[in-house]
């Protein structure tokens, strides 16, 4: 095995999967190294999950191949496959008791009662659940159940825990625990994780990398940094964080920047991986956070806008600005704010250029509009 | 099924009565009519159990000889233990009918299931008796199945093992228990949620070890109360055995049903109907004991 073979665990290979017309994931092509916390993320119906269950197994691909340690798993049943998933819903069998639940996939590869006692002792220790063994389904909360869903998975010691938003069920604050004690674990064991959720949030702050999926297509992979800093596309930019997005015209292109007029102002963005030519309509994108208010510094791009809008969010404050028909958020800290503002007043609002991202026009529908 | 009900009534009622204590309004009605249909029929058979009959007389004398009479006669519980060995290959063979079709329309078939499912108990909107008639009319001597069997030459002289004896009483009777196993079965296997098969599959699981470990144990309530079910139609029935099963062919139902009409012996017919009643009863417990876990899935 080459250096190369052994860098990626499992490959998908221009996985396409077809129900009747439905095209549910379309020629999806994704590495994943050893070791990795990867997930996958998307709105839910953007085949997520359906890619999830055709690396577990449990759905075949139309086309496309599986490729899992070096070995092509495409035809291989779930059964065979060295690869667990941890369900969303648990899946508990509900007529075995807990330790029979993680001694099934041991008892599965006729590993005696006796030989598996240690592992399964030692597996529920590690979800913080010993003690629990006696106890079924219906006696556990739904943080418990999640815990145990986990031991079985790992306690044959796979290739590749797969989960399909195992914290969906949980409240708030429970799942922001397990979320720690998720990625504790997969440091721990240095099992290769790939998990799918459409919070952003999570993925964000627990990934390695991430797929960005939508209708079907992967969007972006890249690390968290880079899908937040860099969104490839209007989707991921709207879909992972707020975005300010500004309709204007290319009036001069450069190599490394964009003028574009936006209304009656002038401003310089970044140049991308997107051919723009001059007099071209394109889309400008800015983070709220990036959005400087009366800044002391000279900006390359700054615009008078009317205030609008004050939402005070607890440790910041949303301030939601409006020039030219367009409407332009931005947050500022708490100390951040002058409370002289007044409603419907002028102020000053700018970015820096490497801040603004220019897209072509037609991506425009790209965007996920919330409400 | 009289004892089911009345368990059952009693059993949610009790809990429905912890949590509001007026509710037992609610269970007037049921239980009036219940009182009428059920218990009052129940404790007159009861009382006629007992009674003493002197020559073309019923007395109003009380006695054990009727139940006695059944220990004494060898007939009686020689047809008894007859019947529970019929009854007992009805409900085995018609869960062993049943539980292919419903296993393959509920969980495998993915479009047409009602239409299937509607398929398999419509035999029960169509009158009884006809039903048993139509089945004459396949295993007799010139019946469809012999006349098929000679035709494709099979077989030269009609199969007379066919009718009048117990297996044609077997087949008949399983051919009217199995919607009645049939609907507890697909009940249960329908419920079963996907993902803990597709668990098992994921855990290491082959098609028959996610059988035999998952889905079996979990459509156990339905296998029980599919068995209970036609158990007990095939044990209490004596119109098939009338119809179909010759000399040797005849239940224990047919003799209780012989003291009430030729006989003309209504308390022997009572007491031997009492211990049709008592077997029905036990039988009815030790599956409600063992297939207890219906909550299983609930939650």
């Amino acid at each position: 095995m080459n250096a190369k073979n052994s860098k990626y665990q499992i490959k998908l290979v221009d996985i396409t999967k077809r129900f009747e017309e439905v095209i549910a994931v379309n020629n999806v092509s994704i590495n994943i190294k050893k070791g990795e916390f990867f997930s996958l993320l998307g709105p839910s119906g953007c085949g997520k999950t359906t890619t999830l269950r055709i690396i577990a197994g449990l759905e075949n691909a139309t086309s496309g191949s599986i490729i899992l340690g070096g070995k092509d798993v495409t035809n291989v049943p779930a059964y065979r496959r060295d690869i667990n998933t941890v369900f969303q819903d648990y899946a508990i069998f509900p007529h075995m008791s807990v330790y029979d639940n993680i001694y099934f996939p041991l008892k599965m590869r006729k590993i005696s009662k006796k030989e598996a006692h240690p592992k399964i002792e030692r597996v529920l220790r590690l979800v913080n659940m010993n003690g629990f063994g006696h106890r079924y389904s219906h006696q556990l909360s739904g943080g418990q159940r999640q815990r145990i869903a986990l031991a079985r998975a790992l306690v044959n010691e796979p290739q590749a825990l797969l989960l399909d938003e195992p914290l969906g069920a949980l409240d708030f604050k429970l799942r922001v625990a397990m979320q720690t004690a998720l990625k504790d674990i997969q440091k721990d064991l240095g099992i290769t994780f790939i998990y799918v959720t459409h919070d952003q949030t999570e993925a964000i702050t627990m990934s390695d990398r991430i797929a960005v999926m939508r209708d079907g297509i992967t969007h972006q992979i890249g690390t968290p940094d880079e899908i937040y800093n860099k969104p490839s596309t209007p989707f991921v930019a709207s879909f992972i964080g707020e975005m300010n997005f500004l309709e204007g015209k290319a009036i001069k292109v450069s190599p490394k920047s964009i003028e574009v007029k936006i209304s009656d102002f002038k401003v310089y963005c970044k140049k991308d991986e997107y051919k723009i030519s001059t007099g071209e309509d394109v889309l400008v994108s800015v983070r709220p956070e990036k959005v400087y208010i009366n800044s002391a510094e000279k900006l390359p791009n700054e615009i008078e806008s009317r205030l609008t809008r004050i939402v005070f969010r607890g440790d910041d404050y949303e301030i939601t600005t409006a020039f030219g028909g367009f409407e332009l958020r931005s947050v500022v800290d708490f100390k951040g704010w002058d409370k002289s503002h007044k409603l419907g007043g002028i102020i000053k609002v700018g970015w820096e250029l490497e801040d603004a991202k220019v897209f072509p026009i037609e991506m425009k529908k790209d965007i996920i509009k919330y409400g | 099924m009289s004892i089911a009900t009345k368990e059952k009534l009693k059993k949610s009622s009790n809990t429905y009565r912890e949590r509001k204590p007026r509710s037992y309004i609610m269970g007037i009605p049921i239980s009036i009519w219940l009182f009428i249909i059920v218990i009052i029929p129940v404790v007159f058979m009861f009382i006629m159990s007992f009674k003493l009959k002197s020559g073309y007389e019923i007395t109003n004398i009380l006695t054990f000889k009727n139940y006695l009479d059944f220990f004494k006669k060898p007939t009686y519980w020689k047809i008894l233990l007859r019947s529970f060995r019929m009854a007992f290959t009805v409900s085995i063979t018609a869960i062993l009918a049943s539980y292919p079709l419903a296993y393959f329309i509920s969980r495998k078939l993915k479009k047409f299931r009602n239409l299937f499912y509607m398929m398999i108990i419509t035999p029960l909107w169509v009158s009884y008796l006809i039903r048993i008639i139509a089945w004459r009319t396949i295993l007799g001597n010139k019946g469809l199945l012999n006349s098929l069997l000679i035709n494709i030459g099979i077989t030269k002289e009609p199969l007379e093992f066919l009718l009048y004896n117990q297996v044609s009483v077997v087949i008949a009777l399983t051919y009217i228990a199995i919607p009645f196993v049939f609907i507890p079965l697909y009940t249960s296997l329908e419920k079963i949620p996907d993902n803990l098969i597709n668990a098992a599959r994921d855990l290491g699981a082959n098609e028959f070890n996610t059988f035999i470990s998952v889905i079996l144990p979990l459509s156990a309530p339905g296998l029980f109360t599919g068995f209970m079910l036609s158990f007990i139609v095939a044990l209490g029935d004596y119109i098939i055995p009338q119809q179909l099963g010759g000399t040797g062919g005849i239940m224990f139902g047919n003799i209780v049903w012989s003291q009430f009409g030729t006989a003309s012996n209504w308390p022997q017919g009572s007491a031997l109907g009492f211990i049709l009643f008592f077997i029905a009863a036990v039988v009815l417990a030790l599956t409600q004991k063992f297939g207890s876990r219906e909550g299983i899935l609930a939650e």
